[in-house]
């Protein structure tokens, strides 16, 4: 087999077969190289575009949530606040309230019992009045029956004197 | 190099693309050329055959890099994502917000002309019989070491960059900036356009061809060990070097005839 050798230099038909396969290439660059490579990036572009709007979003709901949160604890301690100081000015009045009632449990009790003690002390009189009267029926008694002798008639007196003295 | 039966060719130091086949014509057109049965064909060259399986190449590659893509990109994605970052950002320094619109032509350009450069790196092995005897050569030759690639390309970044001119400035406005400063000048602006495609056709054809030239000088004086590591030089280092040449210069060239405000960031 003869090989044809084109010349080293010129130019000839196949300037127009380079052309035209240029042409499939860009052709074959563009629809198998930078479309599907190009839409690609693209989708992905959009998908983090999209997932960053999401996480900013999704970020800014945590700082709402954490202001309302802080929020939140901030009412709950003030609250509770509220709550022991109303306790502790409850817990005061209560304690006054109770003091109060106890002093005046105390004075009536005291009132009660200095009441007793001198209704005591004038039924104890009185009885010491009965008992007196009845020492004076007895002493006259034995005064009648000893009223032979003088001299002891006045010792009794004497006696009975001292006790009655005595008893008051 | 002749082994017995087997001749393994080393790269020719001066050679044209080979004819790999005919498209038969019924007429003799100006391209067609006379085959051995007597009829006119259209010759395919090498250099069209080795643009296929480039095409084909990145077809599959493509196909087999973006089949499922993920939003958590796995290691081959992420390369794939490199990739098209790093276009991206070669145009964007350019062009700015209007980069969009040349990123796929950009990216194709340099990624066909860096591939084309290195496929002599790559060598893959062609079998044939000549004269009973198994010849063993590359298969493929490099696309860019054919002027008829690089002038192509030349000719498509030349549509580009003036037809955007003339959608920039209108057709008026592109003509009245060929005469500029003084309509004297318009011989010289014109020359000026046109030298531009064969700035960067020339250069990247020069370079691959002869990196080929020198490397089949190599092969002659010194057949086995000395060319390898010059292969690196000439076929990657240089193909890479040009093939981001021939695109920066595409790049300024479209820029040029961009208003001045509408491509700065």
């Amino acid at each position: 087999m003869n090989e044809t050798i084109m010349p080293a230099v010129g130019i000839d038909i196949n300037l127009f077969w380079q052309i035209i396969n240029f042409v499939i290439l860009i052709f074959v660059f563009k629809k198998y190289f930078h479309k599907p490579l190009n839409d690609f990036l693209e989708t992905r572009r959009e998908k983090i575009a999209g997932e960053l709007t999401h996480a900013k979003k999704d970020r800014e709901a945590a700082a709402s949530l954490n202001e309302q949160a802080a929020m939140t604890r901030k009412t709950a301690k003030l609250e509770a606040n509220k709550i022991i100081t109303m306790a502790e000015k409850k817990a005061e009045d209560r304690k006054e309230h109770i003091l109060k009632e106890t002093h005046a449990t105390r004075e009536k009790m005291i009132a009660t019992a200095e009441a007793d003690i001198a209704k005591m002390k004038s039924q104890a009189r009185k009885e010491l009045q009965v008992e007196a009267t009845k020492l004076a029926a007895t002493l006259a008694e034995k005064m009648i029956n000893e009223k032979m002798n003088n001299e002891l008639g006045g010792n009794l007196l004497d006696q009975f004197i001292d006790e009655v003295g005595d008893t008051k | 190099m002749k082994a017995g039966a087997v001749s393994i060719l080393t790269p020719p130091l001066v050679e044209g693309p080979k004819v790999v086949f005919f498209i038969p014509t019924p007429h003799k057109f100006s391209f067609a050329m006379e085959m051995a049965n007597g009829g006119y064909g259209i010759p395919v060259t090498i250099t069209v055959v080795t643009t296929w399986v480039l095409i084909a190449l990145f077809f599959l590659f493509f196909n087999w890099g973006l089949k499922n893509l993920e939003m958590v990109p796995g290691k081959k994605q992420a390369f794939f994502e490199t990739l098209y970052d790093v276009y991206d950002g070669l145009v964007t320094q350019m062009f700015g917000r209007r980069g969009r619109e040349f990123v796929v032509y950009i990216s194709a350009l340099i990624s066909f002309i860096a591939i084309s450069n290195i496929t002599s790196f790559f060598p893959i092995p062609g079998f044939s019989t000549v004269n009973g005897q198994l010849v063993i050569s590359p298969l493929l030759r490099s696309p860019s070491a054919d002027i008829n690639t690089t002038l192509g390309l030349a000719l498509i970044t030349t549509y580009m960059f003036v037809s955007m001119a003339v959608k920039e400035q209108g057709i008026k406005g592109y003509t009245k900036g060929l005469c500029e400063p003084i309509p004297v000048m318009l011989p010289m602006n014109l020359i000026g356009e046109l030298a531009k495609p064969t700035n960067i056709s020339m250069r990247l054809f020069g370079n691959a061809f002869a990196g080929m030239v020198i490397m089949g000088l190599l092969y002659m004086a010194a057949p086995v060990v000395v060319p390898a590591p010059l292969h690196l030089y000439f076929d990657l280092f240089q193909g890479l070097v040009q093939s981001f040449v021939f695109t920066m210069l595409t790049m300024v060239y479209i820029q040029g005839s961009l208003a001045e405000d509408e491509y700065r960031i």
